[in-house]
């Protein structure tokens, strides 16, 4: 990264959201048009790996550990980021497991929600994926303006997904966990996901206030990088369970 | 920042939408039969039974046309309306297509199904629909024909529903129906020479 430039490295962050956007219209197309499974389940993949790469930059956990000083910030910030994803993967069994009862219970079919509403929750998340990237680019090149800004957007669109999923879809749904299976598939999936987007609206406003007090900078900043790659990894749960919710197969009867 | 994974990943892009559009293109104009298809077609059994307006029917008056025919009696409770009323569904789902077919119940219970008894119990599900009975001497043959088992009290084990082809030829059946979606996109196919 710092053999690149900083609007370099922010226009990629904005190439890279461009794609997501197109891989999710596709798939949106493609669940109305001819509801193809097996591509609806390809295109999440396709979209975790960009923002496993882009967004997460999983290949930092690839670098060369040369750092001999065991008490090196260096030496720390690997062993840290091993951990982080060392918890997203303990955590992605949680979510694994909802989609292992999903398949099992509905196969393929779906419980009847509203598909615009579920269209724009999924945008929500994206944009506050690309402004997490935005923030954390920003902090790496000491930009402090634009790392609060971009903050407060990814916070303010986490909430706002919350009230779509919660305040919107769970009120209109014209079920509830008890009515059926789809539904208690339902409640449980996005309920689990929104639990996580809500811990993650905290742990990004831990982030705002400290680093509105300044607490951080270009060099040393590995609370926003945690931070902002959980996001990520809430954003690649949903790439999952928004097709397997609202797209795949037909309605439950 | 390196921007080969952006290019794979839009090139993945292209290859599920090429795969997906080539799919769909393919299912449409090879489509896959729901149906247990007998192969080589046989022979119908011709019959020759009483409708429910008393006149005489015979298998083959339906010639040019496709039959669905099945075996159940207008006491039965549970197959026997979930059939007829699936078998409604398709009808009115195929539309101006449904001249081209006919609905057949042939009673398993000649002592219960008079004429009359077969047309009220149709008449719930559709005035096209047709319900043949006649003596158990005449029946049984039918019957074990098309592999029907009947137990004393007219009740039957089977539920399997018989597709026969224009030209009076077995081509499929259909084991036990739990949707209309599949039998009505065969005959749709049937009827426009897919």
């Amino acid at each position: 990264m710092e053999h690149s430039s900083k609007s370099s490295v922010l226009q990629l962050g904005l190439l890279v959201l461009g794609a997501l956007a197109v891989l999710t219209a596709v798939e949106f197309a493609i669940a109305l048009t001819v509801n193809i499974w097996q591509a609806l389940a390809i295109i999440p993949i396709i979209k975790a790996g960009l923002v496993f790469y882009y967004y997460m930059h999983i290949y930092r956990l690839f670098e060369a550990d040369t750092d001999v000083d065991r008490e090196s910030y260096a030496y720390k910030l690997a062993t840290n980021r091993l951990g982080l994803w060392l918890f997203l993967i303990s955590d992605s069994f949680i979510f694994g497991g909802l989609m292992i009862s999903r398949i099992n219970l509905l196969g393929l079919t779906r419980p009847e929600l509203l598909q615009v509403l579920g269209l724009a929750v999924t945008v929500v998340l994206l944009i506050s994926s690309f402004f997490a990237n935005r923030a954390e680019v920003s902090m790496a090149y000491g930009d402090r303006r634009q790392f609060i800004l971009s903050l407060t957007v990814t916070l303010s669109l986490g909430i706002l997904f919350l009230i779509g999923v919660l305040g919107v879809e769970w009120q209109l749904a014209p079920f509830g966990p008890e009515t059926n299976l789809a539904g208690a598939v339902f409640y449980v999936m996005t309920g689990f996901h929104a639990f996580h987007v809500f811990t993650g609206v905290i742990f990004l406003a831990i982030v705002l206030r400290n680093g509105l007090r300044g607490l951080y900078s270009a060099e040393k900043h590995w609370a926003v990088e945690a931070s902002v790659v959980y996001w990520h990894f809430i954003d690649v749960v949903w790439f999952f369970f928004y097709p397997a919710l609202y797209l795949i197969g037909t309605l439950v009867q | 920042m390196n921007r080969k994974p952006l290019v794979i990943a839009m090139l993945l892009l292209v290859v599920v939408l090429v795969a997906t559009f080539g799919y769909t293109w393919y299912k449409s104009a090879h489509p896959a039969f729901s149906g247990s298809l007998i192969s080589p077609p046989q022979a119908a059994y011709a019959f020759s039974l009483t409708s429910q307006t008393g006149s005489t029917v015979n298998l083959s008056d339906f010639r040019g046309k496709y039959v669905l025919i099945f075996f159940g009696y207008t006491n039965c409770t549970s197959e026997c309306p979930l059939t007829m009323g699936y078998l409604k569904q398709m009808h009115d789902r195929l539309g101006l297509l449904a001249d081209q077919t006919q609905v057949i119940l042939i009673t398993s219970d000649p002592a219960r199904d008079t004429p009359g008894e077969l047309g009220a119990y149709l008449s719930h599900f559709d005035s096209s629909f047709m319900g043949l009975t006649s003596s158990l001497a005449v029946l049984q043959p039918v019957w074990s024909a098309y592999g029907v088992t009947v137990l004393d009290d007219g009740e039957t084990h089977t539920s399997y529903l018989y597709l026969v082809d224009p030209q009076g030829d077995l081509i499929a059946t259909y084991p036990r129906l739990s949707n209309v979606d599949g039998i009505t996109a065969d005959l749709k196919n049937l009827l426009r020479g897919k």
